[in-house]
């Protein structure tokens, strides 16, 4: 009996357990920052606040370059000039981009107030630290872009501490960013190895670094011109022109592959891809067809022949047919731009073993038996970046091919704006024919001057860089969005009839754009939250 | 007063009443009196009935304290009662009569003997029986002698005491006469009672003055007799040699000698203190739902379940104890047999003995993890000296959906597809022709298809079996069942079935006089098959389909390719490939128990429990196929559909997980007097751990094995991945008990948990509860007050607490993941999980009851009523609200909202006998309603918006209040910026003539339920039993948001409900806005438009069963058999969402209804 009691107790008390214990499905803060490989591993996972143009929402269909049939991100409210800072909290991390950029700020902060005590040797710790002001710089870049001048967090906040902010000037957050970019440059390598390639150079933060001052140069940020702006955008820009960067031949397989045109990009493997193939895919292959390019941007293409584009577009958007271009409306498509062929599918266009059908009733339109709510509804398909061969379902196989955020035609382009609002349309003309020159390209050389010149270097970009995410950006720091965004957005009608096709053009959908809309609204919330501290944009 | 006047009987006998306990020992039903030693056989086994369930095993300094301290002289005193009487000239019988109703004694004569009695006269006051009675007797020609209860009257004198044995011992000769009566708890005589020699037709009933003569077989000496009355315990008992016996019977209407489940232990409900809810096997069986959670409802007043889903294995209710308290998790804490466990839904129905729910400060006893009360789970134990039972049971029914969402048809559908085009400014596609041809349904390519009606079945089967075997001898008891469970899935052509086996052995082994040990072993299988789609894709798609689509090309069998040019035909069997999962659970739990001896009362109890648990789960996908139309030459050609890979993949996972548990208990329970004191102190342990792992292969060559090893080797096409988690918990708790005379009622708990879920300093918790009651009844001037059996008060108040959070959160903790491609590899990234919280703990809940219960009119109307209110703070919520973004602070959970929850529940019951007919009938009723006291909230927000003050969950909704005609309308009218004719005109709150997120209200209902009710009736007439359950809430609603209010063929077909009455340029006086081509637009906003009265009446449950005769069955050597039809969720009686075809629990709009139940069974016990 007794012994039976003392066997009980001996049980009991030998089974004791802890309740002191450690998670078994996650790593702990000591871990971390002792350990130069995690510390690694912890900067890879920052390189994801780098937002890639093969998302869902992206910046395309925020401008007037596509239409997503899906609206996915939301983002058409930019287009029709419905934004406010109650509906922009539904919108997409492309455009509703604040709290996900201050979220890996905090990250790059911390990794910062913890980095120099951490083990490693210099180099090492040279090279993530330049890394993550990279990273940084381009958060803050992004921020700036969208909102003006930001908070300039640059400590870690504690749960408890004050959280009260104020917005620094767009200029200081330029200067802030220079100045990091600087010291990042200085960190790494001008151009990383092959088992590195996708972490950051010194050609990117030059690259970042171009863009940044050309947009502060730019009539929103620098009302006054003032000229040592667009010297610093011009001097940025020159500094990697004789870098080892060069236009690669094939324009559509700019896209497809690495080649000596990128400075900095992203890349992919089956593993960490998107479905972009099958999210840009026409209706008629299964795809998605999410984002259709708009006749407004088929427009902007021009003839081969003359380098004149096929109207002029009028300020309350209206069309005329400018007759000297050679362009002729009921074959809309011959003798065009080579890049339109090479970025824009429309009917008619052999792809993945078949001709593309728009007309109505066509394979790749809504009256499609074949899911016509994935129909395109201007008439066109994206064509640019996607690989032929990858059909858009069906397979497991998923594109791959990088996503630049830097190339050397954008530093060309840069160059050539910059050099230009510093009056010497010589340079200016120069480096705007270098890129027409592409061999694949070929296009006729500009020779305007003044105001018109100004027009062709707008006009080249939005071809050149077309659905690269620069359009969002370019019509708000040229502020031409006030006349050209507002104008409809169209799409291109084809009736067959037997074997001849009609075609017209007709208004897809109206558009607003009030003055606030140069900026993105801050979401409501996060003023309420910031007790008053942060100031939301005017006249949201 | 018993009256012998039956010639046959020369003598006396004295009773000899063995109670055969019907349940657990200790739970006899027969009343005893302490002190009647001689004659009741086993008084202790009454005595102890507390011990038995409250033992205890704990460390040594534990035993050695509560030993000095309650060290006690346990010697029980004799109570003596006492006689007042002042009378002249009284008959000697009215003096007896007068005696019996003051002492609850019983005469016992002969009539013939009170012939030469005389007249009595005497002025007694407060004087003991015996001396009042010699008193009395002194100038009798007769003597008497106490017996226990009796008196025996005999005339005088009797030569000594052998010759009154010897009287005795010749009444017992006649054997084949069993006499007595049959009486309330108070004495009083029950007439029309039944007294039936069990397994035979041999019975009898009652007079009205509760007495009975019943023949039983000569030459039996040991009888067993079944004694029932309508409105009382039935109770089946053992009569050895006597042959003259009093039976008392206890009320069953209020049931209140029945011990109901409590935390760690029984208590009969005469002594509760707490709110408890219970629940019988027997009831839950009356409901033929596969999931035993689903037969809870309008069960347990009090506890708020919604069946959100009716998917086969994914069935579980929400369940929320007394509404919501907490923003945080709401999960009740889950004790199956003593052991915190999963699987409520899962458990075989027939092995229930019990469940109740803790709804007050009763839970305070679980500490931490009780704040949102606790659900105890009991299962069946043998019995002790009873003969082995064999009961088998089958049932076989057919589920179907309570309701299926009622869409919008062809014509309705293609008119809106032009209503959006012209909206768009484009010309209408269909026209007038098409229309009516969409409207006829018949040409083809114009079909009107109802995709409901073509994959959900009306019908699907499903059937349960038991079988079970449970009885013991002297030292052993043994419950032994196996139950398996079948069940598909509501699909036409569906793969779904769910197979579940559950296994149980409990066994009670009584080692030697104070040792026991038992265990108790549960194994459950669960062997679910679904298609590779889940139901959530599955029935979207249903729901999405065009009506204009059919499922195969006309006058073929050949799928066609629909949305995604695939086929849901194809989704709901194996076509698409399945998703299984097998999943082995165990519950083991090895007790002992041992009375120390020396110290009576004093036991210790111990127990491990060991459940390990695997999953083993498959997804198998399978390429799909449909047919195309060739373009040119018409003809119909295989390929493969728009979803999913060329070649088959696999992903397996396997799960394990392991909970021990440990518990030791140190119990004193005794009696002094009227004192009764239970005295507990406990320790317990857990420690739980788990970890899966998986992997992955794609581009299997052939569909033969799908098995990892067959998949493509490289590598590439192959994934893995792993994990693993643990805990622990380390538990002291106490409990005191006291009452006096069951009359005054105290108890007071404590309990003190660390939890790992905490940092250090924060880990230790103690949770007190207190609860007193006292039963008015029981007061002496309260047998004046005959109506009244019982009344009684209590109250109680306690601390409670809640970890359900993820644990380590007061860690700075990373976690691999935002992998990137560096240098063409794929590589980790690191991410921290969140900002660390290093001050966070429990939640804390102070919750106090007032109840009152009482019984009247001998159980003809019994009520409960309760009042509470809990005040929850520290809830672990994320400041979501107030910490900016711009911090980038992933927020952790933080101890910081306030919630208070109160309520009243009120239950009625009254059972009665019209002839043959038996009946009871019961109502509940509950309202609870929460109000958050501090919660998060933005400070700019217009006070209107405050989420403070307001239910839980109480979301913000714009405030729709028609539709916009036309612009006129829209101009002179607030709006927002894009409003368009059509659009759902909103109120503009604050008055700023502009519409935005400011104009947003606070609605006050949420989707759970203020106020539920139920009825339940019970008629017995004969054989034949029947019951229904009529169950309901009020002041709820659902806010169906998402895709829901879209309607646009952009998306798929839309709710009729949507179509009827939209705006439309004609229709412009409409209740529900236009057809969009947007998916999202100002239309499907947050609003009151889309926010549907969720207020239900259901019959919930009704079954009609019939008990075929003994003497039919008898001959088969079956005790019962019993046939039965029964339906559950057979009708909605009353409520808002019939016109869209959703049943008004559910909370989804493309859901897997939940199921009605038609069933029929047959059980069989031998």
């Amino acid at each position: 009996m007794k012994k039976l009691i003392y066997i009980l107790i001996v049980i009991t008390g030998f089974s004791c357990n802890k309740i002191d214990l450690n998670p078994l499905d996650k790593l702990s803060d000591v871990n971390v920052w002792n350990d130069p490989s995690l510390i690694q591993l912890y900067v890879n996972g920052n390189y994801n606040s780098l937002l890639h143009g093969f998302q869902m929402d992206i910046l395309p269909a925020a401008a007037d370059e596509t239409y997503n049939i899906h609206n996915w991100g939301n983002l058409r409210l930019i287009q029709t000039g419905e934004i406010t800072a109650d509906n922009v909290s539904g919108l997409g991390s492309t455009i509703n981009y604040f709290n996900f950029a201050y979220g890996f700020i905090r990250n790059i902060n911390i990794f910062f107030s913890k980095i120099n005590t951490a083990p490693g040797d210099d180099a090492f710790k040279a090279q993530v630290k330049g890394e993550m002001a990279f990273l940084r710089a381009s958060l803050y870049a992004n921020l700036i872009w969208r909102y003006g001048g930001v908070p300039l967090i640059t400590d870690v906040f504690e749960l408890n501490g004050d959280v009260t902010v104020n917005r620094a000037s767009y200029d200081e957050c330029v200067s802030f960013i220079v100045k990091e970019l600087d010291a990042a440059a200085a960190l790494l390598p001008s151009d990383q190895t092959a088992a590195n390639k996708g972490r950051a150079s010194a050609s990117a933060c030059k690259a970042l670094k171009a863009r940044v001052l050309l947009y502060a140069a730019s009539k929103q940020n620098n009302p006054q011109h003032d000229n040592a702006k667009w010297k610093s955008a011009a001097d940025a820009a020159e500094a990697l022109l004789n870098a080892g960067y060069d236009l690669n031949d094939d324009y559509q397989k700019t896209f497809l592959a690495d080649n000596k045109e990128i400075i900095f990009g992203r890349f992919f493997t089956q593993a960490n891809s998107t479905p972009f193939n099958l999210h840009q895919g026409r209706n008629g292959s299964d795809g998605f067809g999410a984002h259709n390019p708009t006749q407004n941007l088929v427009n902007a293409y021009e003839m081969k022949a003359t380098g004149k584009a096929p109207y002029i577009v009028a300020a309350d958007g209206t069309l005329t047919l400018d007759g000297s271009s050679g362009y002729d409306p009921a074959n809309p498509y011959v003798g065009r731009d080579p890049r339109f062929e090479a970025s824009i599918l429309h009917d008619g266009s052999v792809w993945a073993g078949r001709e593309t059908e728009t007309w109505h009733g066509g394979k790749d339109s809504p009256e499609s038996p074949n899911a016509g709510w994935n129909a395109s509804l201007t008439s066109y398909y994206l064509k640019k970046f996607i690989i032929e061969n990858i059909p858009p379902v069906g397979s497991t196989v998923r594109p791959t091919n990088p996503w630049i955020f830097y190339r050397y035609a954008e530093i060309l382009l840069n160059y050539a704006e910059a050099k230009f609002e510093l009056g010497d349309e010589a340079t200016a003309r120069m480096y705007l024919n270098i890129v027409r020159r592409r061999p694949g390209v070929n296009m006729p050389d500009v020779t305007e001057s003044a105001e018109a010149l100004r027009k062709r270097i707008q006009n080249e970009r939005r071809i050149e860089l077309v659905f690269e995410g620069h359009r969002f950006f370019d019509v708000r720091r040229w502020q031409i969005a006030e006349g050209k965004e507002p104008t409809p957005l169209l799409a291109m009608n084809i009736q067959k009839n037997g074997s001849a096709k009609t075609y017209t053009i007709s208004q897809l959908i109206s558009r607003k754009f009030r003055k606030a809309n140069y900026l993105v609204p801050i979401p409501r919330e996060e003023i309420d939250k910031s007790l008053g501290s942060l100031i939301q944009n005017p006249d949201y | 007063m018993l009256k012998i006047a039956l010639s046959k009987a020369p003598g006396w006998v004295q009773h000899g009443v063995t109670p055969v306990p019907d349940k657990e020992q200790g739970c006899a039903s027969v009343k005893t009196h302490e002190d009647s030693t001689l004659l009741v056989s086993s008084p202790d086994k009454v005595e102890r009935h507390r011990t038995d369930w409250s033992k205890l095993l704990l460390p040594m300094k534990l035993t050695i304290m509560l030993l000095t301290a309650f060290v006690m002289n346990a010697s029980a005193k004799v109570s003596s009662q006492t006689v007042s009487l002042s009378c002249k000239q009284y008959a000697l019988e009215s003096v007896f009569q007068s005696v019996e109703k003051q002492t609850g004694l019983i005469f016992i004569y002969k009539e013939a003997t009170l012939k030469g009695a005389l007249p009595v006269t005497i002025d007694a006051k407060n004087i003991s029986v015996e001396r009042f009675l010699k008193q009395v007797f002194a100038s009798q020609p007769l003597g008497f002698d106490i017996k226990g209860q009796y008196i025996l009257v005999y005339p005088n004198p009797p030569a000594n005491k052998a010759s009154s044995a010897t009287r005795r011992t010749a009444l017992l000769q006649d054997t084949s006469i069993l006499r007595g009566t049959v009486v309330d708890e108070k004495g009083g005589p029950i007439d029309n009672a039944s007294i039936i020699v069990a397994g035979t037709q041999s019975g009898t009933s009652t007079g009205t003055d509760g007495s009975f003569a019943l023949n039983v077989p000569d030459g039996t000496r040991s009888t067993t007799i079944q004694v029932s009355s309508i409105g009382y315990q039935s109770t089946t008992l053992r009569v050895n040699s006597d042959r003259l016996i009093r039976i008392t019977l206890e009320h069953s209407a209020s049931d209140l000698d029945e011990a109901i489940v409590v935390g760690y232990g029984r208590q009969k409900k005469a002594t509760l203190t707490g709110a408890v809810a219970e629940v019988k096997g027997s009831e839950i069986l009356r409901s033929p739902n596969t999931n035993v959670a689903n037969s809870l409802q309008g069960r347990l007043p009090g506890v708020i379940m919604n069946n959100r889903s009716g998917e086969p294995g994914k069935d579980n209710p929400s369940i929320n104890i007394r509404g919501r308290s907490t923003t945080g998790n709401n999960s009740a804490l889950v004790i199956i047999d003593g052991v915190e466990r999963e699987g409520l839904g899962a458990i075989n129905p027939n092995d229930i003995e019990s469940i109740s729910v803790l709804k007050d400060a009763s839970a305070a006893i679980y500490g931490a993890r009780a704040a949102n009360g606790v659900i105890l789970v009991t299962t069946k134990r043998g019995l002790a000296n009873a003969t082995p039972t064999i009961n088998f049971s089958y049932d076989a029914g057919a589920t179907g959906p309570t309701r299926n969402p009622k869409m919008a048809d062809s014509y309705t559908f293609f008119n809106v597809y032009n209503e959006i085009e012209q909206g768009e400014g484009r010309p209408a596609r269909y026209s007038a022709q098409e229309l009516q041809k969409f409207n006829e349904g018949i040409e083809p390519g114009y079909a009107n298809f109802n995709w409901y009606n073509f994959m959900v079945k009306d019908w699907t089967m499903q059937h349960r079996s038991n079988l079970s075997v449970s009885g013991g001898g002297e030292r052993t008891k043994y419950y032994l069942s196996f139950g398996e469970v079948g069940q598909d899935g509501q699909y036409k052509i569906g793969s779904t079935k769910i197979k579940q086996y559950n296994l149980r052995s409990n066994i009670d082994v009584k080692v030697t006089d104070i040792i026991s040990v038992g265990m108790n072993l549960a194994a459950r299988f669960d062997n679910n098959h679904y298609p590779y789609r889940n139901m959530n894709e599955l029935n979207s798609h249903i729901y999405l389909y065009q009506p204009n689509w059919v499922p195969y090309w006309p006058g073929t069998d050949k799928v066609t390719p629909n949305r995604d040019n695939d086929n849901i035909i194809n989704w709901v069997s194996d076509a698409n490939g399945y998703q299984e999962t097998k999943i082995t659970t165990l519950q083991t739990t090895l007790f002992g128990k041992i009375e120390i001896p020396f110290i009576k009362g004093l036991s210790l109890y111990g127990s491990g429990s060991f459940d390990p648990n695997v999953i083993s789960s498959k997804t198998w996908q399978l390429p799909t196929y449909v047919y195309y139309k060739d373009a040119n030459s018409g003809e119909l050609v295989k390929g493969r559909s728009g979803k999913g890979p060329n070649n088959p993949d696999l992903l397996a996972r396997n799960d394990l997980g392991s909970r021990l548990y440990l518990t030791s208990r140190l119990n004193y329970d005794r009696k002094f007097g009227s004192h009764t004191l239970g005295l507990m102190m406990a320790y317990e342990q857990q420690t739980t751990n788990g970890n899966y792992l998986v992997a992955y292969r794609s581009d299997f060559v052939s569909t033969a094995l799908p098995e990892i090893f067959a998949g493509s080797s490289d590598k590439n096409k192959q994934g893995n991945d792993g994990s693993a988690t643990q805990g622990a918990r380390k538990n002291y708790f106490g409990r005191i008990s006291y009452n006096y005379g069951e009359k005054y009622l105290a108890e007071v708990t404590i309990r003190r948990d660390g939890s790992p879920n905490f940092p250090a300093s924060n880990r230790w918790g103690t949770f007190p509860g207190v609860s007193a009651g006292y039963v008015i009844s029981k007061e002496s001037f309260f047998n004046q007050i005959q109506f009244v059996s019982n009344l009684k008060i209590r109250a109680s108040y306690g601390v409670m607490g809640n970890d359900l959070i993820n644990p380590f959160q007061y860690l700075q903790t990373f976690s691999y993941g935002n992998n990137y491609v560096i240098g063409n590899n794929d590589v980790n990234g690191l991410v921290q999980t969140g900002a660390p919280n290093p001050n966070i703990t429990w939640e804390t809940a102070k919750t106090s009851n007032l109840g009152l219960d009482a019984s009247l009119w001998n159980g003809k109307l019994d009520m409960t009523f309760e009042l509470f209110k809990t005040t929850r703070s520290n809830i672990l919520t994320k400041r979501a609200a107030v910490i900016p973004g711009y911090t980038g602070l992933v927020l952790p959970d933080e101890n910081i909202g306030i919630v208070e929850n109160e309520g009243l529940e009120l239950m009625l019951s009254h059972a009665n006998r019209v002839g043959e007919l038996r009946y009871n009938i019961s109502g509940n009723f509950a309202y609870a309603k929460n109000r958050v006291v501090f919660s998060d909230e933005q400070p700019a927000a217009e006070p209107y918006q405050f989420a403070t003050g307001r239910p839980i969950g109480a979301g913000l909704y714009y405030k729709a209040i028609g539709v916009f005609k036309d612009q006129a309308d829209i101009d002179k009218n607030p709006h927002f910026i894009n409003a368009r004719p059509g659009d759902l005109k909103y109120e503009d709150v604050n008055g700023d003539k502009e519409i935005n997120s400011l104009d947003r209200i606070r609605i006050n209902e949420t989707a759970t339920p203020q106020i539920t009710y139920a009825f339940n009736a019970n008629f017995q007439y004969k054989n034949f039993d029947f019951s229904f359950l009529l169950q309901g809430q009020a002041n709820a609603r659902v806010s169906f948001g998402e895709y829901f209010p879209v309607m646009s063929y952009s998306l798929g077909n839309f709710l009729a409900w949507r179509a009827n009455d939209r705006w439309t340029p004609q229709n412009t006086d409409a209740s529900m806005p236009r057809a969009s081509y947007e998916l999202f637009n100002n239309n499907t906003n947050s609003s009151t438009q889309w926010l549907i009265d969720a207020s239900f009446l259901k019959l919930r449950n009704v079954q009609l069963g019939y008990n075929l005769p003994n003497r039919l069955i008898s001959k088969m050597k079956m005790k019962k058999l019993r046939v039965y039809i029964s339906g559950s969720n057979l009708l909605v009686l009353a409520d808002k969402m019939k016109d869209l075809g959703f049943d008004p629990e559910t909370t989804d709009y493309w859901y897997y209804p939940p199921q009605r139940v038609i069933n029929v069974g047959v059980t069989v016990t031998f």
